[in-house]
């Protein structure tokens, strides 16, 4: 209920801002002219960049004859990210509207591990041996993070109103519905201070997943939140505390500043 | 324009895609990574009772388990796991535990113990579960002597298990079923498949309602060439014949031979499993009754220390007991990293193609398929579900 109260009033904000009125002629994506239909967008954000990789593995803290299974994930906290967007307009329905196949591309200085809610357990892949199983070793840990730096590339069908939705329009501002897929690598590099290799943590170091953003546009500018649309959240029982808690995993945050490139 | 406000309202309904699950605790794993003492398998109904010097683990049905451990439940500590009676009635989902003047009742949530004060005039008795999941032990109560004969007899009693919390646990029904002095021995029982008590004594009887003042019965006298038993112990009733050994499995004494028997007046068929069967003389013969289906009967065969065969290490033998046909099949359990030698087996049970073995280090499941071996405990963090 709460989301179909939402749609219907971004509906009335649209037609408050008339964007009924520039919508006449259609046009389609002509490979002859393709600059006529694509934007560029440098994009920036700093310290509001942060991802979760779907579950990878079950750890097991055992406490009075329990076993507490944990999810463990792959942690991306973007410190300052960068990027490169082509938007390439498919159909334009007049001077107002359009729908835009985008491919973000991003390279962020963020610092990546593999981990739990808490973040006191960095996991390890390695199994445990026999002799360590029998001794109360369930799981085997890392001593460092797993790596810095990581690399996204997306995929984004987006509905574009108003400013910046085609060449021709003069609003000064502009909406952005966006839905997709994007792919996140991390680490793009491994801890070489504890010698950690790629091929041992196969699996765990790419994922894809399904995102949606919105954007606002002032003249050249554009604010972007990009948020994962699928997220799992997953509860578990704090070995601790003995209490259910929960934590989201799949799951994608990141505003953005976008700058326009050209026209 | 209807078509826009549709893919609005389509992209504002897509943020509500939020999966829960769950990661839930289960009971573990300690209690099975510390000394075994008793593996009990119940087949037919995926589950297992597995005591240790930690406490009770109960692995239900569906996969969830329940802990109790002995710091909590002090009587855990007290039990002799190698004399206790396991039994399991899946209407309630409970296990029952009988050992001496114990009984302990355990499911999913509760670790319930009763002390017995009922008296037994007599040593010999069996316990046994009636299909219903009525418990009975079947014990004598009485000994009369007519003043003229050689012998006395001795009166069966069925004493139920009863359902109210009183210090007196068992409730008897007396009988006319009489044993003779020169027949005297555990009363040892079983269900047939239609539900009617037999008691393997000689003579055997068919107890096909139980009720105070109202016991219905048949019974047959034993005699004949392979007539060598007082009575059948670990009776298993398949149709209209009896089978059994001559010692209970485990006991002090070896069990060397199988009988059979039809419910009628008549000769008992015996085999001899030393003979027929050749399992290694190392042995003390079958230890652990483990599965019945038909007349296919399969028995652990314990080993007193690893057995050097073809360049493998047997540490211990399961054989495949065709009741009816006397064939026997004796298949090797081959020493593993985690089972190195024959005395680390502390007890062990069969479901559903593995091998269930407590040793003196833990919980162990042997693949009977590829004979591959891992702890117990370990499988259930990698998520296998039993």
């Amino acid at each position: 209920m709460k989301h179909h109260i939402t749609a219907i009033g971004l509906v009335i904000v649209l037609l408050f801002l008339g964007v009924g009125d520039g919508i006449g002629q259609t046009y389609l994506f002509n490979p002859k002219h393709p600059q006529s239909a694509i934007r560029h967008e440098l994009n920036f954000s700093l310290f509001s960049h942060f991802t979760r990789s779907p579950q990878l593995a079950t750890i097991h803290k055992v406490k009075s004859g329990l076993a507490y299974p944990e999810p463990i994930f792959n942690r991306v906290f973007g410190i300052a990210t960068a990027g490169y967007e082509p938007r390439l307009r498919m159909i334009e329905w007049g001077n107002s509207a359009s729908l835009s196949l985008d491919i973000p591309l991003n390279v962020s200085l963020s610092l990546v591990d593999i981990t739990n809610k808490t973040r006191e357990v960095q996991y390890s892949p390695v199994p445990v041996t026999d002799a360590e199983f029998n001794s109360g070793i369930y799981f085997n840990t890392r001593e460092g993070d797993i790596g810095i730096f990581h690399s996204e590339i997306g995929a984004l069908l987006s509905l574009n109103l108003l400013q910046g939705s085609t060449l021709e329009n003069t609003k000064g501002f502009g909406l952005t519905f966006s839905a997709g897929v994007n792919r996140v690598m991390a680490p793009l590099f491994m801890n070489f201070l504890y010698g950690y290799k790629r091929t041992d943590y196969k699996g765990m170091l790419a994922w894809n997943l399904a995102v949606a953003r919105f954007g606002l546009h002032f003249r050249g500018v554009a604010f972007n939140y990009m948020i994962g649309v699928n997220p799992t959240n997953i509860y578990f029982t704090d070995v601790n505390s003995n209490t259910s808690t929960s934590v989201f995993v799949n799951n994608y945050n990141r505003f953005s500043i976008s700058f326009r490139l050209g026209q | 324009m209807n078509r826009l406000i549709y893919f609005i309202s389509l992209l504002a309904l897509v943020g509500g895609c939020i999966k829960t699950e769950r990661l839930e605790p289960f009971p573990l794993p300690d209690i099975v990574q510390t000394a075994i003492r008793r593996v009990e398998c119940f087949e037919q109904y995926n589950t297992m009772l597995v005591a240790s010097d930690r406490g009770l683990y109960l692995r239900f049905s569906d996969g969830d388990a329940a802990s109790f451990e002995s710091e909590q439940y002090d009587v855990l500590d007290n039990i002799d796991w190698t004399t206790a009676q396991v039994f399991y009635f899946h209407g309630r989902e409970r296990f029952t535990v009988i050992e001496g003047s114990r009984v302990i009742h355990g499911t999913r949530t509760s670790l319930t113990t009763r002390v017995d004060q009922t008296f037994f005039p007599f040593a010999y008795m069996d316990d046994v579960m009636a299909p219903d999941g009525t418990i009975y032990r079947i014990a004598y109560y009485e000994e009369k002597w007519d003043g003229q004969s050689f012998y006395s007899d001795f009166y069966i009693g069925i004493y139920e298990l009863s359902s109210l919390s009183s210090s007196f646990v068992w409730d008897l029904v007396e009988t006319q079923l009489t044993v003779s002095t020169q027949f005297i021995s555990q009363p040892y029982s079983t269900f047939d498949d239609n539900g009617d008590l037999v008691i393997a004594t000689n003579p055997m009887y068919r107890v096909s309602n139980i009720e105070l003042n109202n016991i219905v019965y048949d019974s047959v006298y034993k005699s004949g060439v392979g007539f060598g038993y007082s009575s059948l112990a670990e009776p298993i009733a398949v149709g209209n014949t009896i089978h059994g050994f001559d010692h209970p499995l485990g006991s002090i004494y070896a069990v060397s031979r199988l009988y059979s028997t039809e419910f009628s007046e008549g000769h008992v068929n015996q085999q001899s499993l030393v003979q027929n069967c050749s399992y290694p003389s190392g042995s003390n013969g079958p230890s652990k009754l483990l599965h019945v289906e038909g007349d296919t009967a399969t028995v652990y065969v314990e080993l007193a220390g690893n057995e050097e065969v073809g360049g493998q290490q047997h540490i211990g033998y399961y054989m495949k007991l065709n009741m009816k046909t006397k064939d026997c099949q004796v298949l090797p359990l081959l020493t593993s990293e985690y089972i190195k030698e024959a005395q680390n087996i502390t007890d062990l049970d069969i479901m559903d193609g593995k091998a269930f073995v407590g040793t003196t280090v833990g919980l162990m499941v042997y693949d009977l398929s590829n004979d591959s071996v891992s702890a117990y405990a370990r499988l259930l963090f990698e998520g296998e579900r039993f």
